[in-house]
């Protein structure tokens, strides 16, 4: 670089780049788009097939919709508990930083484990149309809660190392993918569940 | 650069003035396989989309030339004929286009921003490794008589399965491209100072994680239907019908839209002077990217999106469909008009980057404007027997947006920032010859098939009957492939001789009189970029330093 023909003038220290946070929102929009064509397609195939839930979802198939709200309600839980979270890691809280992303990991535990519950008491193998598109968004659903998990399990292994506010921007980063996973599923409740 | 070191965007700063301060690449053949270093990872994506590229253009000239006999096929039979073609497009945007453009972005949009790395380097590492699994999982599906319309089951699962992570991995490292814009700029380079290639990047990066994990999303149903009873998406025939619309109108004007970027870098510096207002360019080129999102037209999703010779209006015959068509030519002639405006009263200097980034727009330009004519035949037309979408017009519209409007202009930004990436200049007389097999072979491709569409009602499938002129005609497109696969391999041959055989020049810093940072630093440039941020005050700092210098002379 020595030979540069014009030398440019060395700029002042960067703010801290928020590229966590940033890569977490493109991410998110992406899993939103990859969602919005899977329910799309749900919402067209039940128009063509007549559009009333009787032409549509095959008998015999159970809803449990009790524990279907719950499971509903325990994401949302899950989202204020990781709210605590990043307030107390803005605070340099560690103690309850962990606590709130702990519980965070189990109300996702407890989610997954009542939608596979949910799921398997649908009452109808694969290899329909309604089924197979069912079991492929509700399936997604599920692995994509699971990834979830994953973000805030590696957040909460940073605040357990002692990172934590702006040395952790995984923390904020966990949040939006979290709420962005439950605005999913209740997408995926309604157009689903609560529409059929 | 290895996998384990700390990651660059973390990396804490402590002397205002000072780079961050990043690990040699390892000299031996081993760092190419671990390497997280963008420059790396640039050069890699950019050799093996190219080398893809000569699988895709061979493909593409049998494809046309089997069309070209119509008492039957000459090359192929039927099946093979189908998924040949199948795979010469899925090569085109998945193997070759899009990995060439993440290629260039991942290695000189750092540089125009003037930062040492790229955001999340393992994320790009990722991405480029899992591009090469998925493409030559992918070029094995084929092979087992998979792909849409196949013959073997699991092999059109296979395919279905490589698609999807080829689609993740291109996501991944448009993540990363778009990311480095919008998070990692050096001090004073706002948005609104941003380089044209690095904002093009930008805006085709944010299609790119729009459209690619939509795509996704409609593979995991079409997989989950395939395996299951095949109930719904009409098994192997129904695939290739519901992932056509990757390869229509608007979808593939994607592929072009780093060329708008490309153009725009490139002829400020030949004429020595700026464009207008950044507000102006950027809106030209986002909105043409906003245009190009096509996945709200996939036959999943809408009743009946193009059906070959069908009655009654299809989602191509609809306002929506054709306003969008009409309204993506006003792009591109904004920036033909802009690149117009920046030329007069300058002395532009010539060069093979110049030549083919102005000719690429130039058919992108009329690509455009000739699918939205298309269209609006189709749609007004009486007769419905006979569709222009049905024809070779399609094919013709298809050259010149994605061979000519997206191969030419990448191929433009290889020859641009080749200096710079591999340190040595092109022989430029390879270069030249490039140049005119792309011009003639974009025009052999598209003119003939435009003709053959419009006037003989040209088959877009194979010939079943044909008179003498439209098997003509179905020739010259053949022959204009041929020429298309000699420009492709005129470049991997000028890289060659010239970079890896040392026949070119060594390139000084600055070897085109260029206006952005990336001219700056060394040819090619050193671990971390820079040897201190830079500091920026406008769009273009190096002209406005050269500037000043000869003020002061």
């Amino acid at each position: 670089m020595s030979d540069a023909p014009l030398a440019i003038e060395a700029g002042p220290r960067r703010a801290a780049p928020r590229t966590v946070l940033i890569g977490t929102v493109l991410v998110s929009i992406g899993i939103v788009m990859a969602f919005a064509v899977m329910v799309a397609a749900y919402a067209q195939l039940r128009d063509s097939a007549g559009g009333t839930t009787d032409a549509w979802v095959p008998s015999g198939v159970t809803f449990r919709n009790a524990q279907l709200v719950f499971t509903l309600m325990t994401l949302v839980i899950g989202s204020v508990a990781l709210q605590w979270g990043v307030t107390s890691s803005r605070n340099i809280d560690a103690n309850n930083t962990r606590t709130a992303l702990a519980l965070t990991l189990a109300f996702g535990a407890l989610h997954v484990n009542m939608m596979l519950f949910s799921v398997d008491a649908f009452g109808v193998g694969i290899g329909e149309v309604w089924s197979n598109l069912v079991f492929t968004i509700t399936g997604a659903g599920i692995a994509l809660s699971g990834v979830a998990m994953a973000y805030v399990a590696v957040a909460l292994l940073k605040a357990f190392g002692g990172q934590l506010g702006v040395s952790n921007p995984t923390i904020p980063g966990a949040a939006v993918f979290w709420n962005v996973h439950v605005g999913i599923w209740f997408l995926i409740f309604f157009a689903i569940f609560a529409v059929k | 650069m290895t996998l384990t070191e700390t990651p660059p965007e973390s990396a804490p700063t402590t002397d205002p003035a000072a780079a961050p301060v990043l690990p040699e690449a390892s000299p031996t053949a081993l760092g190419w396989f671990d390497t997280a270093d963008h420059r790396r990872l640039g050069r890699l994506f950019i050799g093996l989309s190219l080398v893809f590229g000569l699988l895709a253009t061979v493909l593409d000239a049998i494809v046309k030339l089997d069309r070209a006999d119509a008492s039957g096929f000459v090359l192929l039979d039927g099946e093979t004929w189908e998924q040949t073609l199948w795979l010469s497009l899925d090569g085109f945007t998945f193997l070759m286009l899009l990995p060439l453009f993440c290629g260039i972005a991942l290695f000189v949009v750092p540089l125009q921003l003037g930062v040492s790395t790229i955001a999340f380097p393992r994320l790009a590492s990722a991405s480029f490794w899992g591009f090469v699994m998925s493409s030559t999982i992918l070029i094995s599906s084929y092979a087992i008589n998979g792909g849409p319309g196949g013959g073997d089951a699991d092999g059109v699962e296979l395919y279905l399965l490589a698609l999807a992570v080829l689609a993740i991995s291109l996501t991944a490292a448009a993540v990363s491209i778009a990311t480095t814009v919008l998070g990692l700029r050096t001090p004073g380079l706002d948005l609104s100072r941003v380089p044209p290639f690095s904002w093009s990047a930008l805006v085709t990066s944010l299609m790119m994680v729009l459209a690619l994990p939509a795509l996704v999303g409609l593979l995991a149903l079409l997989y989950v239907d395939h395996r299951y009873g095949r109930v719904t998406f009409g098994g192997n025939v129904g695939v290739g019908a519901h992932l056509d619309w990757l390869h229509l109108h608007p979808q593939i004007l994607l592929l072009a839209v780093p060329t708008l970027g490309i153009v725009l870098e490139v002829v400020p510096v030949a004429a020595g002077k700026r464009l207008p207002s950044a507000a102006i360019w950027q809106g030209l080129i986002g909105g043409f990217a906003l245009l190009s999102f096509g996945a709200w037209a996939n036959q999943a999703l809408v009743d009946n999106v193009f059906t070959f010779g069908s009655s009654g209006r299809v989602l191509v015959e609809e306002m929506l469909y054709i306003g969008m068509a009409g309204l993506a030519v006003l792009p591109v002639l904004g920036v033909v008009g802009l690149a117009a405006a920046t030329f007069r009263g300058g002395r532009p200097k010539l060069s093979p980057a110049l030549v083919l980034a102005l000719v690429s727009t130039l058919m992108l330009l009329g690509g455009v404007t000739l699918a939205a004519l298309g269209s609006l035949i189709d749609a007004t037309l009486a007769d419905e027997t006979f569709k222009l979408r049905a024809t070779t017009w399609r094919d013709g519209t298809y050259g010149l947006i994605v061979l000519g409007g997206a191969l030419g202009g990448l191929s433009a930004g290889a020859l641009w920032w080749a200096p710079k990436m591999y340190g040595r200049t092109l022989n430029p007389v390879l270069a030249y010859l490039q140049v005119l097999a792309f011009l003639g072979g974009v025009t052999l491709v598209a003119v003939p098939s435009l003709l053959g569409g419009g006037i003989w009602d040209l088959s877009y499938g194979p010939l079943s009957a044909g008179d003498g002129a439209s098997e003509a005609m179905a020739a010259l497109a053949a022959v204009g492939a041929v020429l298309v696969f000699a420009s492709v391999v005129l470049l991997l041959l000028n890289l060659l001789l010239s970079i890896l055989g040392k026949g070119g020049e060594v390139a000084g810093d600055d070897p085109v009189g260029g206006h952005t940072l990336e001219w700056s630093t060394g040819s090619p440039p050193p671990a971390g970029n820079f040897e201190s941020e830079p500091a920026v005050t406008s769009e273009r700092p190096l002209l406005d330093a050269r500037e000043a210098a000869e003020e002061q002379a």
